[in-house]
């Protein structure tokens, strides 16, 4: 079942008096259940690609469909509806709210849906606990190690059920101890949850897990075989 | 949501404080500045309830003691129906007192001042009602015999040490005093009442002219009935205005400079505001990437703005509560360590709350939606 699907995405945006392509042409799907992970360097457009699936940000040409939804047709009060109900975020520098602890930051999504708010209470305890921080749900970030507060954005991802977690460089602020230890975690949510992730980062290492793999370069998007073979995949814009 | 915008307004205490001084002090002056206006009035009031007649006054003299009324007018207003009693009474502010100028450079203490009120003492004492004295504490009254005797106000008295039976030099004449009075308010508390051929003696009025006269009714609901009778036989010299007629006149004046001396003193709340947008707008651009990724998680623009008008709305409140309690202060300070009469009302206290709330609720506006269209992308990747 294809969650997500991007047709010939392309992004140009103005960086002071320079324009940055920094998506030429991208198509892909994302299935129910995959764990893809997309490498590359920096400035390959790897963050646009995410933030454009995850429904934060609109292509300027092409389309990306949400459950067969357009989302250049949607207004700002849907998009956040979506990203809300139906995407998680993990971001590298977790970007965690300093003054709440890590139940209520878990909550945090649920904000907006007012009167359910004791429910998912049970649930973000509930994530919390999946993710081994049951003991110090009421502990501030401050308080809590890198690789603690990626578990508590980990959970606030999952607060909603959404059904596909982006992932930021969610190792990139972490020792490579934590780091794998955050990666098996979403592996295993994979696994046994049934959630799909889909990873953007600059760490090769990652590739070995994943089941579908990716590499960007220069705005363009190419499928990566068994054989670590590179396939052009990013189709070229025809005028 | 509450309490996280709450909280959020401790991330920087420093800032948070620095733009709470400013409605604080808004707030502050709104109710040290009001109270004094109201004290004002309540005591204008009080001095108002003191009698229930009619004055009659020389036209457009604006007090007792500008006026100058023809003595043929006693006669011809006694006549009027509904009219009891007439009393011709001369008003005086006396230039010395005990040998000493009342102003002058090193003395402009108009509060302080002895007035004179030299009335007919016969017609006065059998008066129903108190006039203008009220209840004699120490010593008697004054009859028509008490050549050179006075009533004095207790104000006045404490004042100036003097007791029953001490002496006080009035324009250069040496008076006794047969009793001391208590008013409903200072006002009246300064002042010295003698027979009226004494207060002729010492100021410049002759036989034909009197101040005003007092006029007492047979009905005192009727008061203004009367007034408007008088002032269509006799409007060309004189004018008759009554208590209640007086409180008409004047309450809009009050009601006026009450609403100048808020809005001067709610200036610098409003500067204040100036102060909280600023702050405000500050903490959203330190939070560009908190909000941006709390749009990531599915917030709304509508939940972005709340969260930024709570804070606003917060810093209003402590502001105001805080403004209050220290405005409470200011007031009781200026009434017992500087001796102005404040009335601090629970209603002044809503209007400087509710004003702390506008003006948080007003400078929160802007920062909130410029918080709200912060584009998540660009929002995220910064900092």
């Amino acid at each position: 079942m294809t969650l997500i699907e991007s047709k010939k995405v392309t992004k140009v945006y103005k960086l002071g008096m320079t324009t940055v392509h920094a998506l030429r042409g991208v198509s892909s799907q994302i299935e129910k259940g995959d764990f893809i992970v997309i490498v590359g360097p920096s400035g390959s457009g790897k963050s646009t690609l995410m933030h454009i699936l995850g429904a934060l940000d609109k292509p300027s040409e092409g389309e990306v469909l949400i459950d067969g939804k357009k989302i250049s047709k949607l207004d700002e009060w849907e998009l956040a509806m979506i990203r809300r109900k139906k995407i998680g975020f993990i971001f590298q520098t977790f970007n965690l709210i300093p003054t709440l602890n890590a139940l209520e930051n878990v909550l945090i999504p649920t904000e907006p849906l007012d009167g359910e708010q004791e429910d998912y209470r049970e649930r973000g305890e509930n994530l919390l606990d999946l993710v081994g921080l049951k003991e110090r749900m009421h502990h501030k970030p401050s308080e809590l190690s890198g690789g603690e507060r990626q578990r508590v954005a980990i959970a606030r991802a999952l607060i909603n059920d959404p059904e596909i977690v982006f992932a930021d460089e969610p190792t990139g602020n972490l020792d490579s101890l934590t780091g794998d230890k955050i990666i098996n975690l979403m592996l295993n949510l994979n696994k046994e949850e049934k959630k799909t992730f889909v990873i953007v980062t600059h760490n090769q290492d990652l590739l070995k897990i994943a089941s579908k793999k990716f590499i960007m370069k220069d705005g363009e998007l190419s499928k990566i075989d068994r054989n670590h073979r590179v396939r052009k995949f990013t189709e070229k814009r025809t005028k | 949501m509450l309490k996280l915008s709450f909280f959020n307004l401790f991330r920087r205490k420093t800032r948070t404080i620095l733009a709470l001084l400013g409605i604080i002090i808004g707030v502050t002056a709104i109710i040290g500045l009001v109270s004094v206006v109201d004290g004002l009035n309540k005591e204008f009031e009080n001095a108002l309830g003191q009698f229930q007649g009619v004055i009659i006054m020389e036209k457009n003299s604006f007090d007792q003691t500008l006026s100058k009324i023809d003595v043929k007018f006693e006669k011809k207003l006694e006549k009027i129906q509904g009219v009891k009693t007439v009393v011709p009474e001369i008003w005086h502010i006396p230039t010395t007192v005990n040998g000493k100028a009342q102003f002058g450079a090193d003395n402009v203490d108009l509060f302080g001042a002895i007035y004179v009120l030299g009335v007919d003492t016969k017609k006065y004492n059998s008066l129903r009602g108190d006039g203008w004295v009220g209840n004699i504490i120490k010593g008697k009254k004054i009859t028509s015999n008490d050549k050179g005797w006075i009533l004095l106000g207790e104000t006045a008295a404490d004042d100036k040490d003097l007791f029953v039976g001490s002496s006080i030099k009035i324009n250069g004449k040496k008076f006794r005093i047969k009793g001391i009075f208590q008013a409903g308010t200072d006002l009246w508390e300064t002042m010295a009442l003698m027979n009226i051929d004494d207060a002729k003696e010492i100021s410049d009025f002759g036989d034909e002219f009197f101040s005003d006269f007092y006029i007492e009714l047979d009905d005192p609901t009727q008061d203004k009935k009367v007034s408007k009778l008088i002032n269509f036989q006799h409007g060309t010299e004189i004018e008759a205005s009554s208590a209640s007629g007086f409180s008409e006149q004047y309450s809009p004046i009050m009601d006026n400079l009450r609403v100048m001396v808020f809005f001067i003193a709610a200036l610098s709340a409003i500067v204040a505001g100036v102060g909280i947008a600023n702050t405000i707008f500050m903490s959203v651009l330190d939070r560009t990437k908190e909000i941006g990724s709390l749009k990531a998680v599915g917030w709304n623009n509508t939940q972005i703005i709340k969260m930024i008008m709570y804070e606003a709305m917060f810093l209003g409140i402590i502001g105001g509560i805080i403004g209050i309690v220290i405005g409470i202060g200011a007031a009781g300070f200026l009434e017992n360590a500087i001796g102005i009469g404040t009335f601090v009302s629970v209603e002044l206290l809503l209007q400087a709350f509710l004003f702390a709330l506008f003006v948080g609720l007003i400078s929160g506006i802007y920062p909130a939606i410029k918080a709200s269209q912060l584009n998540p992308v660009e929002a995220i990747r910064s900092g």
